[in-house]
């Protein structure tokens, strides 16, 4: 063994040398201030191109170069165990290949970052490498290269010389991509409860969130080896057998020119031939409705469809036959967008352009009378609130997704600006006239002037968006996805806003790409979601004024996923895909579509399942939908 | 009856739908120098690296040493030595690098016995391998085959490539080599006086199969080409002797070769009418043509 290890050392070291050049000249480089600004930002294009360059250039010659220089019979003939041959070129790869990643990330580590590095932006990379140790980055990026590795191994155990297995090693990449999809089409459920397979590429794909918990998890870290381990441990048999048993079948010019092809138009053609196995369901009932809607919203037999500057109301009593009753008009300064029902008033929330300045209000209506709503009221919102801004608040709130919610007789609606995560409670009167009533201040932000100096990078206004939070209404309270973590709050029945407790997740520098927070409150408990490390935390919130964590889930868990009448639906083009919550693969039960010819837009709100029937406005039409029962 | 160091028993190795080996049966004994003749392709590699375990047999056994090549692989290994018709060294190696990565795989490599076949070849320890000639290449890949003093040492057409001269050298290596006692030797050709110079038993193999397997004397006084007299001048009666294979001469004169001769042939010559005049030896590269030369007419390629 050793004398093979010695002989596969002196082979190897030049490429290892080449690519420890290359880390080298990074790290000269490095020491220039311009080039190590940009750097900041380029780790993770780096990264991937320097382990997977190793990967591919160590493996791709290890066998395939002896087969073609003809030594590798010198090697069968010697009294070693094949597996022996095999395992000493591995092993000098695989070590080779660590060598380079832990260069490279010394080369990141040991030069400190200089320049303004703002609380935002690509610069969370930055922020990974304050969080991860450096052993354990060379880990995470040594597994996804260690792989590469192997495939390129294979691939030069079955080819002829260095040129084919290169080619080889690409058409096995290929097939184990083609693989892994075929395992997340055959079980949905596999990629939102199994993280390790995505996880394994997702460095790559880099999630600086993700790579957080990837490489710092010890569960994570034993998963991912194992998967690597499991992946390693095929491909270094594969190449045994073939270097052994099946010695004589070796993959040609030929045969890779017409696999590649094959490959390429398996992969380009079969999803466009694929029948979609998904049953579809057809409406029972549709209605047509323009392409203008909003919103939608369904209360006892009749759906209302929010446009810009009306509401409408359809009979849905007998689903197979939506029937158009009434359209009420408002004051066309109005454009609105979002709908919540408090009491018999259907309030609108939208945008006001009377005012000099684009503002922000609510108009609502009264339906008592269902079939033929009529205006009760409306009011615009004080422009903003704190710090004076010079330019249009409306802008700042459009970037922040406007939101209106229902709780204890009021609406409750984010009012965002630059410097301040605000909640605004508005209170509806007996007589369905809204008023403003209270407004809570949650979070406020300082930032250093020299941010904005910074090239010009950041605007003001375009922190609004960042500074966004969800509002979810529970039973009582409002639960709050906030930057910093969540907050519950309370709503008297005047509009007066409490706040009951605010927990901390301790992830508010890296909140920064400006992802909002979700936050799903399912009875009891809310799940938040952690955007560093990425997941969902579990909180038992019984007492609303200590939550109490409780477990953590994985960040593409299906438990999060919008759930209603008993499904977990997702949307996806023209279509609501069901999943039944009870199969442990989830699968979709059949996939609910709408049958339009050639539907040219996908849903315009929010689809409604109730009571056996779905309700959705998808492209211009109110279809109605009968529901699968559960299995 | 000494022992059987290769034994094959209907040895048949097929790739795909080609046979290359067909049914072979195979003995070479123990201290053996056997010559392994046949032309190319006829199936003298597939059979050698069978021996070696380097391909497995598609059906019939294969025993080297008493052992499975295949299963017991590397104990084989350690007892065979061998040479390949094509150089396999590394090339960024030096001389004494590439001795000392081979000694390594084997326990009983003996240091002196390298150093004394070094001298004896002149090969500089300190000489990449990538700057040896051809000539000296070959007789590193011999001494590389002869450091853990093999009990079977197995060439494969060893020498292909080299010119006239340095393969005179380098068989008289093998020669030098041989000679040491006890030590049982195949050696594959397609070059039949090479063979003949060290071999005492040799095989022809032809396209897959063992047409001769025998002591080299014998297998030369196989052929034997005998000058005659006809009566007249016509030679039909000649050409119904059983073992002629080919009639030479014009006028009353011809030299009938025959393979597998023995005294009867005599007497059937003599039968025709005509009269024997001499009794001709063949070398053993004739006796080699005449027994392939049936088959090759077959496949059309005379």
């Amino acid at each position: 063994m050793g004398a093979l290890l010695w002989k596969e050392f002196r082979e190897n070291s030049y490429k290892v040398a080449a690519g420890l050049g290359v880390v080298f000249l990074l790290h000269l480089l490095r020491q220039i201030e311009d080039f190590n600004r940009s750097f900041a930002n380029d780790i993770n294009g780096w990264a991937p191109i320097i382990a997977g360059l190793s990967a591919g250039i160590l493996g791709m010659d290890v066998i395939a170069g002896e087969r073609s220089r003809g030594t590798l019979e010198f090697l069968l003939v010697r009294p070693a165990s094949l597996a022996r041959i095999i395992a000493a070129k591995f092993i000098v790869g695989a070590v080779g290949l660590f060598v380079i990643v832990a260069a490279f990330w010394a080369v990141v580590y040991v030069t400190p970052f200089v320049g303004t590095m703002s609380p935002f932006g690509g610069r969370a990379s930055v922020q990974v490498i304050a969080e991860v140790p450096w052993l354990a980055m060379v880990y995470a990026w040594f597994l996804p290269a260690l792989v590469v590795y192997a495939a390129v191994f294979l691939a030069s155990a079955a080819t002829e010389n260095s040129a084919e297995a290169a080619g080889a090693g690409c058409i096995i990449a290929l097939m184990a991509v083609i693989f892994l999809v075929l395992v997340v089409l055959l079980y949905p459920g596999f990629i939102h409860e199994r993280s390790t397979i995505q996880d394994l590429l997702t460095v790559v794909f880099t999630r600086e969130g993700d790579l957080v918990r990837i490489a710092t998890r010890g569960d994570e870290i034993l998963g991912r080896t194992l998967l690597a381990g499991g992946l390693v441990t095929a491909g270094l048999v594969a190449a045994w057998l073939l270097t052994g048993r099946f010695r004589e079948v070796t993959l040609g010019r030929r045969q890779l020119v017409v696999s590649g092809f094959f490959l390429v138009t398996v992969v380009l053609t079969v999803p466009r031939l694929m029948p979609d196995d998904s049953e579809k369901i057809l409406p029972v009932g549709s209605l047509r409705v323009g392409d203008r809607v909003r919103d939608l919203s369904l209360i006892g037999e009749y759906a209302f469809l929010l446009y810009g500057d009306s509401l409408s109301v359809v009979d849905v009593s007998v689903p197979s036959t939506p029937r158009a009753m009434q359209t009420v008009r408002v004051d066309p300064v109005w454009s609105l967008s979002r709908l919540a029902l408090v009491g018999s008033h259907l309030c609108a929330g939208g945008r006001n352009t009377d005012t000099l300045a684009d503002s922000i209000g609510v108009v609502c209506f009264d339906i008592t009378t269902p079939s033929s709503p009529r205006v009760s009221g409306s009011t615009v919102l004080s422009r903003y609130y704190g710090r004076d801004i010079d330019y249009g608040y409306y802008d700042d709130l459009v970037r922040a997704k406007f939101q209106i919610k229902a709780l204890n007789g009021n609406l409750l609606m984010p009012t965002t600006t630059e410097s301040q995560s605000q909640l605004t409670s508005i209170r509806i009167d007996g007589g369905g006239v809204p008023s403003e009533q209270d407004r809570l201040v949650l979070e406020t932000y300082e930032y250093p002037e020299e941010l904005w100096e910074d090239d010009n990078m950041y605007s003001r206004s375009a922190f609004v968006g960042r500074h966004r939070f969800e509002v979810v209404p529970g039973k009582e309270h409002a639960y709050l996805g906030l930057r910093s973590g969540f907050s519950i709050v309370d709503v008297d029945a005047n509009g007066d806003l409490y706040e009951l407790s605010r927990t901390d997740l301790g992830d508010v520098r890296q909140s920064s790409r400006g992802s909002s927070r979700s936050i799903v409150v399912r009875g009891d408990r809310v799940l938040v979601r952690r955007l560093w490390p990425a997941e969902f935390v579990e909180f038992d919130v019984k007492d609303p004024q200590q939550p109490r964590q409780t477990r953590n889930l994985f960040h593409r868990t299906m438990e999060a996923w919008p759930r209603q009448g008993g499904f977990f639906y997702r949307t996806r083009g023209t279509a609501v895909r069901l999943y039944d919550h009870r199969d442990p693969y989830q699968r979709p039960i059949p996939s609910l579509e709408l049958a339009l010819d050639n539907p040219r837009r996908g849903l315009r709100a929010d689809p409604i399942l109730r009571d056996g029937y779905a309700y959705a406005v998808i492209d211009n039409e109110l279809a109605v939908f009968e529901l699968p029962p559960l299995k | 009856m000494s022992e059987a160091v290769i034994q094959t028993e209907d040895f048949t190795r097929r790739y795909g739908s080609t046979v290359a080996v067909d049914e072979l049966n195979l003995t070479v004994e123990r201290g053996q120098v056997f010559g392994f003749l046949g032309r190319n392709g006829a199936g003298k590699t597939t059979t050698i690296k069978t021996l070696l375990g380097l391909l497995r047999p598609t059906s019939g056994s294969v025993r080297v040493l008493g052992l499975d090549p295949v299963k017991d692989g590397i104990e084989l290994k350690k007892r065979i030595g061998y040479v390949p018709e094509t150089l396999q060294l590394y090339s960024w190696m030096r001389v004494h690098e590439m001795i000392r990565f081979t000694s390594q795989f084997y326990d009983s490599w003996n240091d002196t016995h390298v150093a004394e076949l070094l001298g004896q070849f002149g090969l500089d320890p300190e000489h990449k391998v990538k700057n040896l000639s051809r000539g000296m290449g070959a007789q590193l890949a011999l001494v590389l085959a002869m450091g853990h003093e093999p009990e079977l040492l197995i060439l494969d057409e060893p020498a292909t490539g080299l010119d006239v001269l340095v393969r005179r050298d380098f068989l008289e290596s093998i020669v030098r080599v041989i000679q040491q006692q006890g030590r049982t030797v195949m050696l594959s050709s397609h070059m039949v006086h090479e063979v003949e110079r060290v071999a005492d038993r040799v095989g022809v193999i032809e396209g897959g199969k063992l047409l001769a397997c025998e002591d080299a004397d014998a297998f030369k006084g196989r052929v034997k080409k005998v000058l005659v007299r006809l009566p007249g001048e016509d030679d039909a009666a000649l050409r119904n002797v059983e073992g002629v294979s080919e009639i030479e001469g014009s006028g009353d004169r011809r030299l009938v070769t025959i393979a597998g001769y023995e005294d009867k042939h005599r007497e059937a010559v003599r039968a025709t009418g005509a009269e024997v005049v001499d009794i001709v030896d063949m070398s053993l590269e004739e006796s080699f043509i005449e027994l392939v030369r049936p088959h090759a007419r077959r496949q059309g390629e005379l």
